[in-house]
C-alpha cells in the first residue's frame, strides 16, 4: 500500500460539489502538486487532507493508518499556509517552539536545541529573538517552513504559499523548497494554481478541474500529452484545431479547412471528431522539417518577451500563436511558410 | 566593534528621525493645521474649563457669592479624611470594578460571536448592540425602574408564578444592571473589532502544529484580541467612575458615587468648590488607577515573552 492513499474522495457543499472521487496514491518521499484553477477543489482537498474539512465520502489513509474523523491536532501534518499564518504576538522562537510545545513532551532546554538547529536549516541562524512584525516576506516564509519542519512531520502540505510574494523571491524559496525536500525526503503536498510553480516543483502533477482529476503524471508529460484541451490550455499555451479525422491509404489523416496532418496516435473520439493542439514552441518558422507539410502564411504581430519572441501567424484565416528563443527575426506582414514539429490529439 | 556599531547606527537612526520632524516643520506649512487645531481645541474645551473647575477647588465656599477667594484645602480634607467620603470613593472604585469585570465577562463572548459568525448575522448582531445606544439613559433608566419596581415586571411574575418577592430596585444590583446595559456595546465593540482583525489561518495553523481548539483560542486568539478588551474595559472603566444619573435614579442611598456627591453639591447645594474638589479626586484617582492598570498589563505581557 502506498505511504499516502486518497481513495474516492468527495466533498459536497449545500449544493455545490468541491471534490468529485478524487483518488490519488502517493509514495513515501514523493512531491505531488495539486494544480488547478480557483474552484477547482485543490483547497478542499487539502483542508481534507489536514483535517479542517470533513469529506462526504471516501478515504484518506497515512503509512496505513485512516484519517477520517480524526481533528487536525492529532494529524502528524505539517501545513504552511497561503498567508503563512505566523503568530504574530510570539518571537521566532515561540512560534517554532508552538508545535514542540504541543505535540512533544521535550523540556524548554531541549526545544530550545531542535529550534537552533531548524534555524540553521532554513538559513536563519541566530533569529530566535526577532519578532514576526520586523521580518522580510522570505523570512517569515523560513520561518513558516521551520515551524512545521521541527516536528518532523510525516506529511508536509502546501496552501499556495508563494502566491504573495514577489516573482524573484518566489522562485528562490520555489528552488529552497525542492532543496529541502530532497534533504529531508518528507513527503510533500503542494497545493497551487501557478502551473509554472507545479511543474518546476513536482514529481507528479494531479490537476483538477471543477472538482475532477483530469491529468494525474509527472510534469514533462502532463505538458506534453495533457489528454485534454482544459489541461493543454491551462498548463502552459496551445493551439487548437477543431476537425475531423479520416483514414487514408492505412494512416489517419486530421483534416481542418486545408490543413492535413497524420496522426500516429488513436484519435480520442470515434465519431471522427477530433481536437488537435500544438504548443506554440513547436510550431517552427522557415525552417524545414522531414516529410512534415508545410503551410504559407504572414506574421501578423510580433512580441518581444525578453528571453523569447512571440508571434501571432495567420495561415488560411486561422491564427497561430509561436514562439521561438531570442529577439524577433521576423516583422509584422512578412510571408512566411511554417511547419509542426510535435502535435497530438486532446479531448473536450 | 558591532556593539558600537549597532549604538551609533541607533543613535544614528533617531537622530534623523529628529532632524526629519524639524525638516517637515521648515519646509510644509501643514503642520499648522495638524498641531495648531487639535492644540487649540484641547486648551479651549479641556485644560481652561478642568483648570478652571480644579482651581476653584481650592478656595472657600460663600452662600451669597458661591466662592469666596481665599486660599483653602479644607475641602480635600473632608474628601480624603472623613470616613463617609472615603467610603464613597472606595464604593464608586468598587463599583467601576465589578461593571467592567461584568462588561467583560458578557462582552467578550459576543464581541466574539459577532467576528466569527455568517455576515448576515454579524449585521443583526451589530444592529441590537447599536440600538440601545439611541435610547437616552434616562428613558432606560425609567425602564428598568419599570421591570424591577415592587409592583414592577418582574416581581409580579414572580410572585404569581413562584410566590416570591425580590427587592431589585434603588440597590447596588440595579444599579450595576443599569450601568452594566448601558456600557456593554463599549466592550462587545472593540473585542469584535480586534477578533475581526485576526487572519483566519491562525486557528487552523495552531491546530495543525497540535493544539486543541481551546488551546488554540487561550495562546492565540485571546492574547491577540488583548488590546479590545483593555480598551473597552478603560472605557467602561472611567465611565462608570464618573456615572451620575444611573447611581442617583437606580441607587439606593447608601449607593453613593463621587459623581453623585459631585453633582448634588454643584446642582443641589451650590457648593461649587467642594464639588469641583470632588471632581479633581474623582479625576485624579481614575488617572492613577489606569496608569496602574497599564502598568500591570505591560507587565504581564512582559513575562509572556
Amino acid at each position: 500500500m502506498s505511504f499516502v492513499s486518497i481513495q474516492n474522495l468527495r466533498k459536497e457543499y449545500d449544493d455545490i460539489v468541491a471534490v468529485n472521487d478524487v483518488s490519488i496514491d502517493i509514495e513515501e518521499g514523493e512531491f505531488v502538486s495539486i494544480l488547478g484553477p480557483s474552484g477547482s477543489g485543490k483547497t478542499t482537498m487539502l483542508k481534507s487532507i489536514a483535517g479542517f474539512v470533513k469529506p462526504t465520502d471516501g478515504q484518506i489513509t497515512v503509512s496505513g493508518k485512516d484519517l477520517v474523523g480524526l481533528p487536525p491536532e492529532d494529524r502528524n501534518m505539517g501545513l504552511v499556509f497561503q498567508r503563512l499564518a505566523l503568530f504574530p504576538h510570539m518571537t521566532v522562537h515561540d512560534n517554532v517552539a508552538f508545535g514542540l510545545r504541543h505535540r512533544t513532551d521535550l523540556s524548554e532546554p531541549e526545544i530550545t536545541d531542535r529550534i537552533e538547529e531548524i534555524l540553521e536549516v532554513v538559513s536563519l541562524p541566530g533569529f530566535e529573538d526577532r519578532n514576526i512584525q520586523n521580518l522580510s516576506g522570505g523570512q517569515q516564509q523560513r520561518v513558516a517552513l521551520a515551524r512545521v519542519l521541527v516536528l518532523e512531520p510525516d506529511l508536509l502540505l502546501f496552501d499556495e504559499p508563494l502566491s504573495d510574494l514577489d516573482r524573484q523571491l518566489r522562485e528562490e524559496l520555489r528552488r529552497e523548497i525542492r532543496d529541502l525536500h530532497d534533504r529531508l525526503g518528507i513527503t510533500s503536498i503542494y497545493v497551487t494554481h501557478n502551473q509554472r510553480e507545479a511543474l518546476t516543483l513536482s514529481d507528479r502533477v494531479l490537476v483538477l478541474h471543477e472538482g475532477e482529476k483530469v491529468r494525474c503524471a509527472p510534469p514533462s508529460e502532463v505538458y506534453s500529452d495533457p489528454q485534454s484541451k482544459f489541461v493543454a490550455d491551462f498548463v502552459g499555451d496551445s493551439n487548437f484545431l477543431a476537425g475531423k479525422t479520416i483514414r487514408q491509404n492505412g494512416t489517419i489523416q486530421f483534416k481542418y479547412d486545408g490543413f492535413s496532418l497524420p496522426l500516429d496516435g488513436t484519435p480520442m473520439s470515434d465519431d471522427g471528431e477530433c481536437i488537435l493542439h500544438i504548443r506554440p514552441e513547436d510550431i517552427k518558422i522557415n525552417t524545414t522539417t522531414n516529410n512534415k507539410p508545410t503551410y504559407e502564411g504572414r506574421i501578423a504581430s510580433t512580441v518581444h518577451l525578453g528571453s523569447v519572441s512571440e508571434y501571432q501567424i495567420e495561415v488560411n484565416g486561422t491564427t497561430f500563436l509561436s514562439t521561438e528563443l531570442g529577439a524577433p527575426q521576423y516583422s509584422e506582414g512578412e510571408t512566411v511558410t511554417i511547419s509542426f514539429a510535435n502535435y497530438g490529439p486532446v479531448g473536450e | 566593534m558591532s556593539m558600537l556599531g549597532a549604538i551609533t547606527s541607533k543613535t544614528d537612526g533617531a537622530y534623523n528621525r529628529v532632524k526629519g520632524i524639524f525638516a517637515s516643520v521648515s519646509n510644509d506649512k501643514s503642520w499648522i493645521l495638524h498641531v495648531g487645531v487639535p492644540t487649540v481645541y484641547l486648551i479651549l474645551f479641556l485644560i481652561i474649563p478642568v483648570s478652571y473647575a480644579m482651581a476653584i477647588s481650592l478656595f472657600e465656599y460663600d452662600p451669597i457669592t458661591l466662592i469666596e477667594w481665599t486660599f483653602t484645602t479644607e475641602f480635600y480634607e473632608r474628601l480624603l479624611l472623613e470616613e463617609f467620603y472615603r467610603g464613597v470613593l472606595w464604593y464608586t472604585v468598587q463599583l467601576a470594578f465589578l461593571v467592567s469585570i461584568c462588561c467583560v465577562i458578557f462582552g467578550y463572548p459576543i464581541g466574539y460571536y459577532i467576528a466569527k459568525t455568517t455576515p448576515l448575522r454579524r449585521q443583526l448582531a451589530l444592529f441590537a448592540v447599536f440600538l440601545p445606544l439611541m435610547v437616552g439613559v434616562v428613558a432606560r433608566v425609567y425602564g428598568w425602574i419599570a421591570l424591577f419596581a415592587g409592583n414592577g415586571i418582574v416581581n409580579t411574575y414572580l410572585e404569581r408564578t413562584l410566590g416570591l418577592q425580590f427587592n431589585l430596585l434603588n440597590n447596588t444590583f440595579s444599579v450595576t444592571v443599569g450601568l452594566f446595559s448601558l456600557f456593554l456595546p463599549l466592550v462587545v465593540l472593540p473585542v469584535y473589532s480586534a477578533v475581526d482583525d485576526m487572519p483566519d489561518s491562525l486557528v487552523p495553523a495552531a491546530r495543525n502544529l497540535g493544539a486543541n481548539r481551546l488551546q488554540a483560542f487561550l495562546k492565540v486568539e485571546l492574547p491577540l484580541s488583548l488590546p479590545g478588551v483593555i480598551s473597552g474595559t478603560i472605557f467602561v472603566f472611567v465611565l462608570t467612575m464618573n456615572s451620575v444619573v444611573t447611581p442617583k435614579l437606580l441607587g439606593g442611598r447608601t449607593d453613593l458615587t463621587l459623581g453623585v456627591i459631585m453633582y448634588d453639591n454643584a446642582v443641589m447645594a451650590l457648593n461649587w468648590p467642594f464639588a469641583s474638589a470632588a471632581g479633581t479626586v474623582l479625576t485624579i484617582t481614575t488617572l492613577i488607577l489606569i496608569y496602574l492598570y497599564f502598568r500591570f498589563i505591560k507587565g504581564r505581557m512582559g513575562a509572556n515573552q
